[in-house]
């Protein structure tokens, strides 16, 4: 099945896409995805079990299984707001 | 009817914090805390010249929300939430935070709470451009999003 994937920040830039679809086989976890998506993009992260994702817009564990259509968004430490 | 307590934004443009104000004025209300975070001009001895920021809008909108909610359920408050993405010069308005409250002591505590959570789980990420580059910044300690 194919999951749409979503890049931001300093992900965006280091992927050098904002989006990019994956194909995964059913039962895949999140953690067998970003292994995928580090292996495309290794510049992303030295180590893929700290990557932090959303799934349809939820922080997600890795060992969250993925459904056909579900948007996953690779999330950076955020810095909004004002220090 | 329930009284909508919460109100949420997130804009390219200039934030107008009357919005805010006006949404959370009530005349059963006997304080309004508004907050501002300002674009400021220098950052660990760098010379800052601009800032971006970038968001995962579905989603800040849907945690900006769930804040707000973790607030009515601790504080009897009104609260409104207004934070600008895009290019931000220095001296400009990058968030507001307001809050309407029968007393004083909860308004401010709840407007000092939604500050503090913003920066731990809501996908809005800052790029500061400074004299000889820019930087993503990224604070790993204070991101908690499973929190």
């Amino acid at each position: 099945m194919e999951i749409e994937v979503l890049f931001f920040a300093s992900y965006r830039e280091k992927a050098g896409v904002k989006s990019c679809t994956f194909e995964i086989s059913h039962g895949s976890n999140l953690k067998g995805l970003i292994d995928k998506i580090v292996q495309k993009f290794p510049k992303l992260h030295s180590d893929p079990s700290k990557i932090v994702a959303a799934i349809n817009e939820e922080f997600s564990d890795q060992s969250q299984i993925l459904s056909e259509g579900d948007i996953v968004a690779l999330i950076p430490p955020v810095s909004g707001g004002s220090k | 009817m329930t009284i909508e307590k919460i109100h949420v934004e997130i804009s390219e443009l200039k934030l107008d914090q009357s919005i805010a104000k006006n949404f959370v004025s009530s005349n059963s209300h006997g304080a309004c805390t508004i907050f501002e975070g300002v674009t400021r001009d220098h950052s660990d001895n760098r010379k800052v010249k601009f800032l971006e920021y970038e968001c995962y809008k579905p989603m800040a909108i849907k945690k900006l929300k769930q804040i707000c909610e973790e607030i009515i359920e601790k504080w009897d408050v009104k609260v409104s939430i207004l934070h600008r993405i895009g290019k931000l010069e220095i001296g400009e308005v990058s968030l507001i935070v307001a809050t309407g409250s029968p007393h004083r002591k909860e308004g401010i505590q709840a407007c000092e709470y939604s500050v503090d959570r913003i920066k731990e789980i809501v996908p809005i990420w800052k790029k500061e451009f400074f004299e000889g580059g820019s930087i993503w910044i990224e604070d790993e300690n204070g991101f908690r999003p499973f929190s």
